[in-house]
């Protein structure tokens, strides 16, 4: 088996720099190591980024691999400003032949995303939000590269509008389109535990001095911005974690 | 097949507000679904003396209803039900059905290990922890109930007197009952129990697309008014029964 992380890490500007992205690739890159697993990096853009934000770049990754002629049976795309614990269980032997996933917290940015998506590109579809996930950590295998190439091929096609959504309303980028993808496809995604993939922390009220997270979970996602800023968190995570 | 909502709604000195002043609001949302749906709807409002806290009420449900009902369902009287909510009873067999409780995660870490004291060996995990406020079981599930009341009155002493600060009270050593018992669970979405709707903005519309309804109306059936300061408890259960009273009526 050879299983491959991927990560977009395209420092583009100031708020790139605060991400601290050095600490997610070295983390990721340590337990691949431990685990037998491969790290792959994107750190550049393929397409223009106002034409195509850096986070539609991580469904590039089958091209990618298959241009380097790297083998891979399953793919986990996760975000830049994310830690994985060194002790992490293997996450590529939890989903089957499923697409893997973990819900995002439901929040009014969440159901605002849905709905404007909803009524401008996805002819009133709806999702259950408790199904909705969270699209920094994904894991598919061999068989969701059909999907992911329609998926691409869906933002080509609706490129304008999608820009004009994330212009205009602000209600992100690659991750509601995927989850109303992956309903309409009917594909079959198992959830797995918050665990992998650890959102939110300051609102579940975990993110401590001390780093109450650690001990709760593996994947800690520094999203929504963390106070000083996520690069804070993640040098210090990283350090804790793997320096001690 | 006969089913059951219960629910205990109690003014008590122990407890600073008056249930009573926002249970008013509760009630004939539950009175009205219950009634569409033939399910039978029982609220307590006179204490037990023999507990301190009016919380541990709710664990008296068999003694008060015996083997009468297949199916029953413990609701907070903080909670309102949407007109149009299917029957909860027609979703399930014999499982023992709850929302997650999931939002903070710093309380349940504390709260498990606080009273871990009282099931030595027994672990709960994050990722089933239960908010209590919502219940629906069967009449198989006594068990449960003859546990709790068990540990209550096996440590009546400290549970009534426990002195350590924000760790919750009934709710926890309810999960870890769960656990011990090893009861099959059914974790239903969280639209059957909406906690902490204030933290999750959905006391918010969606302004964008000039839409006013709450996104709490639009998404929940079982609104679950907690998680936010109580003295605005009682405000916001009325604002919520002044526009859509006319949905019960």
């Amino acid at each position: 088996m050879n299983n491959i992380v991927f990560i977009v890490a395209i420092d583009t500007e100031q708020r790139s720099n605060d991400q601290g992205y050095e600490w997610s690739i070295k983390s990721w890159k340590n337990w691949c190591n431990k685990n037998g697993h491969q790290l792959f990096v994107l750190d550049k853009p393929i397409y223009d980024l106002k034409q195509c934000k850096a986070n539609w770049h991580k469904l590039f990754v089958y091209d990618l691999l298959e241009n380097e002629g790297i083998e891979y049976d399953k793919i986990a795309i996760v975000d830049s400003d994310t830690i994985v614990h060194p002790d992490c269980p293997n996450f590529f032997d939890m989903v089957g032949d499923s697409f893997g996933g973990v819900v995002n917290p439901i929040s009014e940015w969440v159901l605002r995303s849905m709905e404007v998506y909803s009524k401008f590109v996805f002819n009133n579809h709806t999702l259950d939000f408790w199904k909705y996930i969270n699209t920094g950590f994904m894991v598919m295998g061999k068989n969701h590269k059909e999907f992911v190439k329609k998926s691409v091929d869906f933002y080509f096609q609706h490129q304008d509008t999608f820009i004009e959504i994330q212009n205009k309303f602000g209600v992100g980028n690659d991750q509601t389109p995927i989850n109303y993808l992956l309903d309409i496809d009917k594909v079959d995604v198992k959830l797995l535990s918050y665990k992998f993939n650890m959102q939110e922390l300051p609102r579940k009220e975990i993110i401590t001095e001390d780093l109450l997270f650690t001990k709760l979970g593996w994947v800690y996602h520094f999203n929504t911005w963390p106070k000083p800023n996520p690069r804070y968190w993640l040098e210090k995570t990283y350090r804790s974690l793997y320096e001690q | 097949m006969k089913n059951l909502i219960y629910m205990v709604a109690i003014d008590h000195d122990k407890y600073q507000w008056k249930h009573s002043n926002f249970a008013k609001y509760a009630i004939p949302t539950w009175e009205y679904w219950c009634k569409k749906n033939n399910i039978d709807f029982m609220v307590v409002r006179e204490h037990d003396k023999r507990f301190d806290a009016p919380i541990w009420n709710k664990e008296l449900i068999f003694e008060k209803v015996g083997d009468k009902y297949d199916k029953i369902g413990i609701v907070d009287d903080d909670t309102m039900i949407r007109w149009d909510t299917p029957n909860i009873f027609d979703l399930y067999d014999d499982e023992f059905c709850a929302v997650r409780d999931d939002d903070n995660l710093s309380f349940i870490y504390n709260s498990l290990n606080a009273y871990s004291k009282f099931f030595p060996n027994v672990n709960v995990d994050m990722d089933s922890y239960i908010n209590a406020g919502v219940l629906f079981f069967t009449k198989e599930h006594k068990n449960i109930f003859d546990s709790l009341l068990k540990l209550y009155f096996d440590n009546k002493e400290e549970i009534d007197n426990w002195s350590i600060p924000n760790v919750g009270r009934e709710q926890t050593i309810f999960n870890y009952t769960l656990e011990k018992l090893n009861i099959k669970k059914k974790i239903l979405p969280p639209c059957w129990n909406l906690v902490n709707m204030h933290k999750k903005g959905m006391f918010q519309h969606n302004f964008q697309l000039d839409d006013k309804m709450p996104y709490f109306i639009k998404y929940g059936y079982i609104w679950h008014f907690t998680g936010f300061p109580i003295e605005e408890r009682e405000n916001l259960m009325k604002q919520t029964w002044d526009i859509t009273r006319g949905n019960y009526e």
